[in-house]
């Protein structure tokens, strides 16, 4: 028994060292990759300095840097760095630069030509294999698809600054003025829709009873902790099967996506739309062409509390 | 005590290994994708205690987690007018069986959400799925606009 124990104990002490072994490589694996922040419960992201680039793709120079650029055709933020890729494009003799979509695109030159982007390859490419998440990115390789960096998103003139850099460009060469982010933010801080309201217009509206449908299509508890009168709550990724049943397609559809635009800025920034343009790309789609937002930049995008609710059910 | 220490130690480090490692979220699909998968569908009984609940028609939004088999493994009602509308639509959704998912892991597991509308006629009720009925006229919200501007 006495020898069992003694065998057991062995085991334990074993496992207890491979168990705490594992746990100390996976922490090493998970937190020292560069630019990696520190978090319980991280992303399995793929994309991120000193990883392989995870492509099909036989597009790498052997020669020198290769400069990818994720784009997808109709995305605000590609648009937006027009400037930033005219400048990138004087690089071509230190990275080879390849404009990358998620699916084929026929009139792709005519695009690029838009975007001021001159690309030496075109390819279409698995955005979720490489582990994009958002467009645009730029993904620096080298010859052995070795990422030595990735940007995402509306860059800023630091990150732009050190792109530029990176491929070569002297400090002279790669000074981008602070100004140029306010250049490329002013061309997408406007609401996706062809109209907007602002809380106050839409309480007149509901006033003078104007007839429109005013629907707030944030989660339900966000719903439940205050929203404006008269709104009713269809959650975003129920509208597509809801909006048909509940919302008439003729009147005027006002949505409530606390739009406000510092947030919108931030969220576009990020690379990833914002539920603004989530709400109006979809909510269109779905066939309400009659479609506005709803905000108030005095408040910054809070909803109205629900405890100021008078109304309840006048939006409609 | 020691020993105790020993077992629990390790089993301990584990559990916390695989908390570092796995990953909790449940993917989601939409609903039009989730009821494209769909090869068996059992239709909700209209409870007659909800007839106190539901005037004319009330929506009843519930989100189900299935396997690889295609087999429901949770389900759970977000928003619905009465307790009795929750107990009848779970009651169905156990039932329902979706195509199995080939390409995915054992593990693997999907989520969605399903709208269901309660439509009261008179003295009684049916619980519908979406394609099954037109514009509804949901309880507790203001008529159409034609209607408001009429009055």
């Amino acid at each position: 028994m006495a020898r069992i124990l003694k065998y057991l104990t062995v085991i334990i002490n074993v496992m207890t060292i491979v168990v705490l072994a594992f746990v100390l490589w996976f922490i090493w694996q998970r937190y020292t990759k560069p630019g990696q922040e520190f978090s319980f419960f991280p992303k399995h992201e793929k994309l991120h300095a000193g990883a392989k680039l995870d492509t099909d793709l036989n597009l790498l120079a052997s020669d020198r840097l290769t400069f990818f650029v994720a784009l997808n055709k109709g995305c605000h933020y590609c648009e937006a760095s027009a400037a930033f890729y005219e400048r990138v494009s004087q690089y071509n003799k230190a990275a080879k630069v390849v404009a990358l979509f998620p699916n084929a695109v026929p009139d792709a030159a005519e695009y690029l030509q838009h975007l001021n982007l001159k690309s030496d390859a075109t390819a279409v490419a698995d955005y979720t294999k490489m582990g994009v998440s958002g467009t645009p990115t730029v993904i620096l390789a080298d010859a052995r698809g070795k990422i030595l960096g990735v940007w995402t998103g509306l860059l800023d003139h630091t990150a732009q600054t050190e792109v530029l850099k990176r491929l070569g460009a002297t400090d002279s060469e790669a000074y981008v003025p602070a100004f140029a982010d306010t250049v490329a933010l002013a061309s997408i801080t406007k609401p996706v829709t062809r109209e907007s309201f602002t809380y106050a217009q839409v309480k007149e509206m509901q006033a003078r009873h104007k007839p429109f449908t005013l629907v707030d299509i944030r989660d339900r508890d966000k719903f439940g902790n205050g929203h404006l009168p008269g709104a009713i709550n269809i959650p975003l990724d129920e509208f597509e099967v809801r909006g048909p049943h509940e919302v008439k397609k003729d009147s005027l559809l006002i949505v409530d996506c606390s739009y406000c635009s510092e947030c919108e800025l931030k969220q576009r920034s990020s690379g990833l739309p914002s539920l603004c343009t989530i709400s109006a790309q979809l909510i269109d789609e779905t066939g309400f062409r009659n479609l506005a937002l709803v905000y108030d930049e005095k408040e910054g995008g809070k909803p109205l509390s629900a405890q100021n609710e008078t109304g309840h059910g006048s939006g409609q | 005590m020691m020993q105790k220490l020993k077992v629990l130690v390790p089993i301990g480090l584990l559990l916390c290994a695989c908390c570092l490692y796995g990953d909790t979220g449940v993917p989601y699909t939409s609903e039009v994708a989730i009821r494209d998968m769909l090869i068996k569908k059992v239709n909700p009984v209209f409870p007659p205690e909800a007839l106190a609940s539901v005037r004319h028609a009330a929506v009843i939004e519930a989100r189900i987690v299935m396997n690889v088999s295609g087999d429901v493994v949770d389900a759970t009602i977000l928003e619905s007018p009465d307790p009795s509308l929750n107990k009848a639509v779970l009651q169905a959704l156990w039932q329902w069986k979706f195509r199995p998912l080939t390409n995915e892991s054992k593990d693997f597991k999907l989520a969605g959400k399903l709208t269901f509308y309660c439509i009261v006629d008179g003295k009684s009720g049916r619980i519908v799925n979406p394609d099954e009925v037109g514009f509804v006229e949901i309880d507790g919200r203001e008529p159409a606009v034609s209607k408001r501007k009429s009055r």
